[in-house]
């Protein structure tokens, strides 16, 4: 077990470095330039030139590369183009939103995949997994966008049931944040919960077909104590491995969904530096997240392989 | 599967076809009764009028009276409106930068609010002494004598005397630090604060302009000069206090402000938005109070459910650019045959819901450079383009126009515009660029065709300086940066005079140019307009289409 830990432990390292290379050629490669994005195209020429300069942008592209990376490794993500602030201390202030609205998304999911796998599981030409089958189908199918802003549109305009924007931290008033959280968690949510139901129900249905869960019956087990206390708990393994990997799909940005609800996350974050040029905002921040990303990994892989020995070996 | 399992999904087996019919009739249900939920609207009083007004006067007074504090106009102060807690408006982007000097346009609701200007200009054309008391022009139009307030401090308590604005003047007025400002300051031959209330700037020759750099020169603090990306301290009805990059600027009305009692809210929150939809449906539910910059493509839906406050009509206008440095817009007929094609009405309707109107020309009815006549010139008339363009040798022909893909009225009117000039004759296609695309080369001229707003045309030559198209140097859409030698000399005759006479015929000359070379073509007025919730009371919609919110409260 600890050759294998350190042997993934030492594959983290080129791993990351070949992300920020190629997270800083991405960004320079897609034409465009920050400082006419940020001054307006009316802005006199010395002006542009100016912020060029001072930016740091007349620098070959290598130079630039080696200087941001110099400081990530040492914690400086750099400083934003447009605001001026430090990229780690705007990632910690987007880091809250975007948490909360991952683990209300990811509480969600689960609250809806698991009753539902159970369901289409266990009895597979039921009317409830018929149900099942065709809402996951619905929720897969439907554009994350266009349910947002219907959302937007009639639980929140029409009816008037639930705000349209927002953020306010969990702890500073859990009424109001989870009344902000309602909509676009249903949103960012409605796609996993499909692909989290589906896959729960696949593995339960192979546990249910286990020679244990035969031998569970014949002892004479109620039915519910078969599924739920035996068959469920080892279908749950791989479907745990499955959330630790939606939920780092949730951290890297449901961009979508938070530009349709104004919810101040990563997401957003990212994507108005996209649009605006501000290399080092996304620099750092798609490092920030590939970074998460491969931890999230290489722990649930650490955790599989705790429990299975057979992945240490293989 | 149990038998317990197996025998209890038999009795609940369902058809398919039955399952389907409940699904569509639950799905159905749903739609109608969230179709019908709302209630119909109850009735609405008017929307607020648009700005057919007389569009505002330019600042050409010559030797104009000193003009005194606002006091003298009321003689009877009606009573004080309401005072509220909170105030909230929505605006797109975020404010990049505290330096005024840089920003870009829509940061201008925030420094109206924080930094405050000498003098500003209101819906009317009409000069408001803000932080100077009064100014007075020399009557040969060199010099110009400015006096502060009494009493006027910074959010941090520092007073405020003519030797920051002498320094603020010079801040401007350097290359490094200037930005758009700069160009007020061109025209100054030097400039001494006489005492702490005294500012007197010399002229290198007779300026009708001087008021430009009066509005437009917003008071920081000269010790938190060094850090303006992140810290200001201005001299506004508001101080900034939080500030969260793409979230929400919080300010608190400044306890020594000039105008006190305003402003009439303790508390201006500017929430700030990624996306306009999502700003508008923030508004409609309640949310945020008010909208600096409507989209106007909400107008139409929301004008009756909405109130509405509009800038005056004559400081933007979109305007159509054409690239004289490369076919087919080298010709300048082919430039002209455009603008007889383009339907301006078709625009101002559809696009533009009628706010503001259409128009062949930049200048306002009050504005030196205008002439009734100018209202005929270019007129839809698709015969007279065609002749133009079998004139030029180019019956039919193709060009591409570059919008900017985040205007979604650029969308719209370069699509209007692509049909007329088929009418002619000729394809256009339409590219579409994010603004980090668009930007680089909208600034290099790296293109045949494309559409702006461009402002300031209100303020005298403004125009000239703040607009790349109308420079009169390093101008993007002429060999050499170079525009027609007519069109230079008029624009610096028009800023060495303030003799009415002759800054009309400088003007004249300019106009006739631009018509004729026809390098940029006007199409209609874009008008700021503020949408706001019913209770909004207050919002001040000043020139250029900056907001003043020191008045607004809430019902």
């Amino acid at each position: 077990m600890t050759r294998y830990v350190l042997m993934r432990l030492a594959l983290l390292l080129p791993v990351l470095l070949l992300a920020s290379v190629l997270i800083f050629l991405l960004i320079h490669l897609i034409p465009g330039d920050p400082a006419t994005t940020m001054l307006g195209i009316d802005a006199p020429p010395e002006q542009i030139e100016a912020l060029r300069e001072r930016l740091g942008l007349r620098r070959p592209l290598p130079v630039q590369y080696t200087l941001w990376l110099g400081r990530a490794v040492q914690g400086d993500l750099g400083t934003s183009f447009s605001s001026g602030l430090p990229v780690s201390r705007l990632l910690l202030q987007k880091l809250p939103p975007t948490l909360q609205l991952s683990l209300g998304a990811l509480v969600l999911s689960v609250l809806i995949a698991v009753p539902a796998g159970i369901v289409a599981a266990v009895g597979p030409a039921s009317t409830g997994a018929r149900l099942v089958l065709y809402g996951t189908s619905l929720s897969m199918a439907i554009p994350t966008f266009w349910l947002g802003i219907l959302l937007v549109l009639f639980v929140g305009l029409r009816l008037g049931w639930l705000p349209t924007s927002g953020y306010v931290p969990f702890l500073e008033d859990p009424a109001q944040a989870l009344r902000l959280l309602i909509l676009p968690a249903i949103t960012l949510s409605a796609y996993v919960a499909a692909v989290l139901t589906r896959f729960l129900s696949t593995a339960l249905v192979d546990a249910l077909n286990q020679d244990y869960i035969r031998t569970a019956r014949a002892k004479g087990l109620r039915a519910r104590a078969v599924v739920v206390g035996h068959a469920l708990r080892n279908a749950l393994i791989p479907f745990v491995t499955a959330l630790g990997l939606q939920f780092g799909t949730f951290m890297g940005g449901a961009v979508i969904t938070e530009a349709i609800f104004d919810y101040p996350g990563i997401g957003r974050l990212l994507l108005q530096a996209v649009l605006t040029r501000d290399y080092v905002v996304v620099q750092g921040t798609l490092l920030f997240v590939v970074t998460g990303f491969v931890i999230v990994n290489l722990i649930t892989d650490l955790v599989y392989a705790a429990l299975d020995p057979r992945i240490r070996y293989a | 599967m149990t038998r317990e399992s197996f025998e209890a999904g038999k009795r609940t087996i369902v058809s398919r076809r039955e399952a389907l019919k409940r699904v569509a009739a639950l799905v159905s249900f749903t739609a109608v009764a969230a179709c019908t939920a709302a209630p119909p609207p109850a009735p609405t009083p008017a929307p607020a009028a648009r700005p057919t007004q007389a569009p505002a006067p330019p600042p050409t007074a010559a030797a104009a009276p000193a003009t005194a504090a606002p006091a003298a106009r009321a003689t009877q102060p009606p009573a004080a409106p309401k005072r509220v807690a909170n105030v909230t408006f929505g605006m797109l982007g975020d404010v990049t930068t505290f330096d005024p000097n840089i920003a870009a346009t829509p940061n201008q609701a925030f420094f109206y609010q924080v930094n405050d200007v000498l003098v500003a200009i209101d819906d009317q054309g009409k000069p408001q002494p803000r932080l100077a008391e009064k100014y007075q022009l020399s009557p040969d139009g060199t010099s110009l004598t400015l006096t502060l307030r009494q009493g006027l401090k910074y959010h941090s308590g520092a007073p405020l005397k003519a030797g920051d604005v002498a320094k603020m003047i010079e801040r401007a007025a350097d290359a490094k630090t200037g930005g758009g400002t700069r160009g007020y300051t061109l025209s100054i031959k030097d400039f001494a604060a006489k005492d702490d209330q005294t500012l007197v700037i010399n002229y290198q020759q007779p300026n009708p302009a001087y008021l430009n750099l009066l509005t437009n020169l917003y008071m920081i603090n000269p010790t938190v000069w060094e850090d303006l990306k992140t810290r200001t301290d201005g001299a506004g009805p508001w101080k900034l206090v939080e500030r969260i990059p793409g979230d929400r600027i919080v300010m608190e009305r400044h306890p020594s402000f000039w105008g006190a009692p305003k402003p009439y809210a303790d508390r201006l929150t500017a929430k700030l938005f990624g996306d306009e939809d999502a700003m508008v449906a923030a508004l409609e539910s309640g949310s945020i109070d008010l909208i600096y910059w409507f989209p106007l493509k909400h107008y139409g839906r929301l004008k009756d459910k909405l109130q509405f406050f509009f800038g005056p009509t004559n400081t933007r206008v979109w305007e159509v650019r054409l690239q004289t440095q490369r076919p087919p817009f080298n010709d300048k007929r082919v430039r002209q045959a455009f603008g007889y094609a383009i339907d301006r009405e078709s625009i101002a309707r559809n696009v533009l819901f009628d706010v503001g109107g259409a128009t062949t020309h930049p200048w306002g009815k009050n504005h030196p450079a205008y002439d009734p006549a100018y209202d005929q010139r270019y007129k839809l008339d698709a015969n007279r383009a065609k002749a133009l363009l079998a004139a030029a040798g180019k019956p039919t022909g193709k060009t591409t126009m570059i919008i900017e893909a985040t205007n979604p009225e650029a969308r719209g009117i370069a699509t209007i515009i692509q049909a007329d000039v088929k009418k002619i004759g000729w394809d256009m296609d339409i590219e579409s660029l994010d603004p980090g695309r668009f930007s680089p080369r909208a600034v290099a001229g790296d293109f045949e065709i494309t559409i702006n707003p461009s402002g300031q045309f209100d303020l005298y030559t403004s125009f000239a300086a703040a607009n790349s198209a109308f420079r009169i140097a390093g101008n993007p859409l002429w060999a050499n940066g170079q525009p027609p030698a007519a069109y230079v000399e008029g624009i610096k005759a028009a800023e060495s005079t303030i003799d009415p006479a002759k800054q009309k015929a400088a003007f004249k000359q300019v106009a006739e140019t631009l018509f004729d070379e026809m390098w940029s073509i006007p199409l209609a007025w874009q008008v700021t307009i503020y949408g706001a919730t019913k209770k909004v009371k207050g919002v001040k919609v000043m020139a250029v289409g900056r907001p003043l919110f020191e008045d607004v409260t809430l019902e």
